[in-house]
């Protein structure tokens, strides 16, 4: 199990040193897909890898030249490689809407990497329009036969059926390691469960989901230790994959995570699609009816303060820790009014501000070690 | 103490604009008064649509503007610091959250009465600016009212342009009825026809004063076209606005007979880019203007708003003008290349000497690329450009001393080429 754990890990921090060799050795063509809503299926369907494309742990070198220092980490770091020719293995990019940074990478991949393929995918944001079915699903089709074109492969129902099968197993073997988590706390790492969901993003589903059920399988029969350490949710973290330095921090403090909402977590797993009627009809679906609510998309019809609530209480937490990413403007504008309904229902919660660069870690587990204190006089 | 000279030639017109907007929010602050509906407005939605149900509505960053440029700014953000925003959200975002709290305030006996609009009976927001949607989301929370947001997507290319166009229109349908159902009146279409024709009319007028601002010195600053915006905003479509634009442009004609510029002894033309940074234009202007150096055209005025072929807005087609103008905003802010050509044809027409990219947090769309940018039209065009950083509103992104360090060596490096030609 820590062999598997160790491989993932090892795929998660090093992701397009992975994919390089990946590519030498089989020869077929990687898409890098912008977080966080490419339906990755319709790119699998057409005999290709689709990846989401992971911020590097390098530092930052080009800096503020083209992308100013108030953009994100996974912004600033992507803008980074892509003017640095790092992708340039990669043989096409695809572009979600999802917020202004992003939207101005796209236009540094599509300026910077004129030779391979290139899709802007127009996701809805306002997801509940009467307009925005029907637009999604034009969109979709585009974009199939755009793949379709480019892979010079045909891409009939059956065989996207099939893709979307070997996502949903993917996606069930992760929601039962979230289980086990959840279920006996202590038992899974906050750091090793993220580099799990990082390492699918990147590796191909099979070979993925091959190794997770051998994982499964050894950590089915384990036991969790319980340490009476204090239960909490992680939530925010959008688009990027939080360190693993400050995941461990946090377990290191005397918490145990037993869920989240992270997009490298419960977010990127959430809903599978059906496998009967149009697939595509289901991929809309998926987008406009987001199991977990978004920061990115407006009037959704669902709260992401009930969800986190809910979260909570299934999971049996006693806290939330908020991990923003710095500059992250959608999730900053979100963050009061999470933490007003989590304060109306009682549960206790912090924030830490993520950044590509972490100055000091040591403050950091002051302040989560008083949080721990805090919620631990509580429970008396 | 005497008040110092001021180098710049402020237009006699644009100082209207002051009153304007005072007479535009004194009626919005009547609206429960006069019985009419009031909405909040997030981003450029179509005001067309607005005005023809006789609807008061708030333009939030029309708010910002006119309260920064009045130092009445920094209340709004404590107030919205105290809840928890971070200081790392567009300041708009921020100063228009405080706006929220103060409406929904008990107690404003100690509030400045230009902080106060009265709370909305509905919200309308576009996603163009994702921020401002996000602020709106935010909002129709709280104040649990009926809200509408239009889906504007990020077109990178002329074909995904025009599926925009279809899908806008078709979401400006679907607001008519539901204004109607809001109202409980029907949506009142020879209205919005009549709108629509003094929609053209100012739109061609500001159109001309623009190609009028391109002799050579340029009659008009930037800043003067920056505070256009205000009319033809809050009050687009109106008379209000077609005699404003009247006068501006009589004004504009009457100086580029007289060949008085804005600026004495104009020696440089620049162009701006982004926002303005509304607490500095006088100072900037003024630091620019003793160096002979004239802030002409940029992407924001001269781009949007109708700038773009005005004339072919069809009064009899309201909806396809409104959706097309809407479409067109979010791809000029989507497509740095687009943006680049553009930026291109301004420096051939206003025959530009430099460019000024102002950077800001708070209008993200403009910011990745500004190096680029500038890289490219050096290229094309042997044209050099210089960074500074701001915001529209906050003055704690900004130094006085920065800036104007950098703008005095860009002045050099432009009167070094100047001397070289």
């Amino acid at each position: 199990m820590e062999q598997i754990f160790s491989r993932f890990k090892e795929i998660a921090d090093q992701p397009y040193g992975y994919l390089r060799k990946w590519k030498e050795q089989n020869g077929k063509k990687i898409i890098g897909c912008l977080p966080m809503y490419v339906p990755e299926e319709i790119i699998h369907a057409a005999g290709m890898l689709p990846v989401v494309l992971q911020k590097s742990n390098e530092q930052i070198s080009l800096g503020p030249a083209n992308v100013q220092s108030y953009f994100c980490g996974i912004v600033r770091s992507l803008g980074d490689m892509i003017q640095e020719n790092k992708l340039n293995f990669l043989d096409g990019v695809v572009s979600p809407d999802i917020c202004l940074a992003i939207r101005g990478l796209s236009n540094m991949a599509r300026m910077r990497m004129r030779d391979i393929y290139y899709f802007d995918l127009l996701l809805p944001l306002a997801v509940k329009n009467k307009a925005s079915r029907p637009f999604l699903r034009d969109e979709l089709e585009r974009f199939k036969a755009s793949l379709e074109e480019f892979s010079g492969n045909k891409i009939e129902r059956d065989s996207l059926l099939r893709s979307i099968q070997v996502f949903n197993e993917n996606r069930a073997l992760l929601r039962e390691l979230c289980d086990l988590r959840r279920n006996k706390p202590g038992l899974i790492g906050a750091a090793d469960l993220s580099s799990t969901v990082v390492a699918g993003m990147v590796m191909p589903k099979e070979e993925h989901s091959r190794l997770l059920a051998e994982l499964l399988s050894g950590l089915r029969k384990k036991e969790a230790p319980s340490n009476g350490a204090v239960r909490v949710v992680l939530s925010g973290s959008l688009c990027e994959f939080p360190s693993r330095d400050i995941l461990d921090l946090i377990e290191d403090a005397g918490c145990i995570v037993v869920d989240d909402d992270l997009y490298a977590g419960g977010r990127y797993i959430a809903s599978d699609l059906g496998m009967d009627g149009d697939p595509l009809e289901a991929i809309a679906s998926r987008h406009l009816d987001m199991a977990i609510p978004c920061p990115t998309r407006f009037d959704q019809g669902s709260d992401l303060g009930d969800y986190l609530v809910n979260l909570v209480n299934t999971s049996r937490a006693q806290g939330v820790i908020f991990l923003i990413v710095k500059f992250c403007q959608p999730h900053d504008m979100y963050y009061p009014y999470l933490v007003e309904k989590l304060q109306e229902a009682g549960i206790p919660n912090m924030m830490i501000e993520t950044e590509h660069e972490m100055p000091s870690v040591g403050q950091v587990k002051t302040r989560v070690q008083a949080y721990i204190e805090m919620i631990r006089r509580k429970a008396k | 103490m005497t008040q110092p000279v001021k180098l710049v030639r402020r237009l006699e017109t644009a100082t209207q604009v002051k009153g304007l907007m005072k007479r535009y929010y004194d009626g919005l602050r009547r609206g429960r008064e006069d019985d009419k509906t009031v909405a909040w407005t997030y981003g450029p939605v179509p005001f067309e649509l607005l005005r023809a149900m006789d609807i008061r509505f708030e333009h939030l960053e029309s708010y910002g503007a006119y309260l920064a440029a009045r130092q009445g700014q920094e209340h709004l953000k404590e107030l919205s610091n105290r809840v928890g925003y971070s200081p790392d959200i567009c300041s708009y975002a921020r100063l228009t959250q405080g706006v929220h709290m103060l409406a929904e305030s008990k107690d404003t006996t100690q509030v400045r009465p230009e902080l106060l609009v009265p709370k909305p009976d509905f919200m309308l927001a576009v996603t163009s600016c994702h921020l401002m949607a996000n602020t709106y989301d935010f909002q129709r929370r709280a104040l649990k009212v009926p809200g509408f947001v239009i889906d504007v997507p990020f077109t990178k290319s002329m074909s995904d342009f025009k599926r925009s166009v279809a899908h806008v229109k078709r979401q400006l349908e679907d607001f008519i009825v539901f204004l109607e159902e809001l109202t409980g009146r029907p949506f009142d279409h020879d209205r919005l026809r009549e709108i629509m024709v003094k929609v053209r009319e100012a739109a061609m007028l500001r159109v001309e004063c623009m190609k009028l601002s391109q002799s050579t010195p340029s009659p008009m600053t930037i800043f003067d076209h920056f505070i256009c915006l205000g009319p033809m905003h809050v009050w687009r479509g109106t008379t209000e606005s077609v005699e404003y634009f009247k006068a501006l442009k009589a004004e504009v004609e009457q100086r580029v007979a007289n060949k008085i510029g804005a600026v004495p002894d104009e020696k440089y033309r620049l162009y701006w880019d982004n926002l303005p940074i509304w607490f500095k234009v006088g100072r900037l202007s003024e630091k620019l203007g003793s160096a002979g150096a004239n802030l002409i055209a940029g992407i924001y005025t001269h781009c949007f708003f109708y700038s773009h072929e005005p004339e072919k807005i069809d009064p009899d087609h309201p909806l396809d003008a409104i959706a097309e103008e809407l479409a067109y905003i979010t791809m000029v802010f989507s497509n740095v290349e687009y943006r680049t050509d553009m930026i291109q044809k301004l420096c051939e027409d206003y025959r530009i000497n430099g460019l000024v990219m102002h950077s800001s947090r708070t209008c993200q769309p403009m910011d990745i690329g500004q190096m680029d940018i500038i890289n490219t039209i050096e290229k094309r065009l042997g044209i050099p450009g210089v960074v500074i950083d701001g915001d529209p509103t906050d003055p704690s992104y900004y130094s006085d001393a920065q800036t104007e360090t950098r703008l005095e060596a860009f002045l050099e490096v432009l009167q070094a080429r100047k001397k070289a030609a």
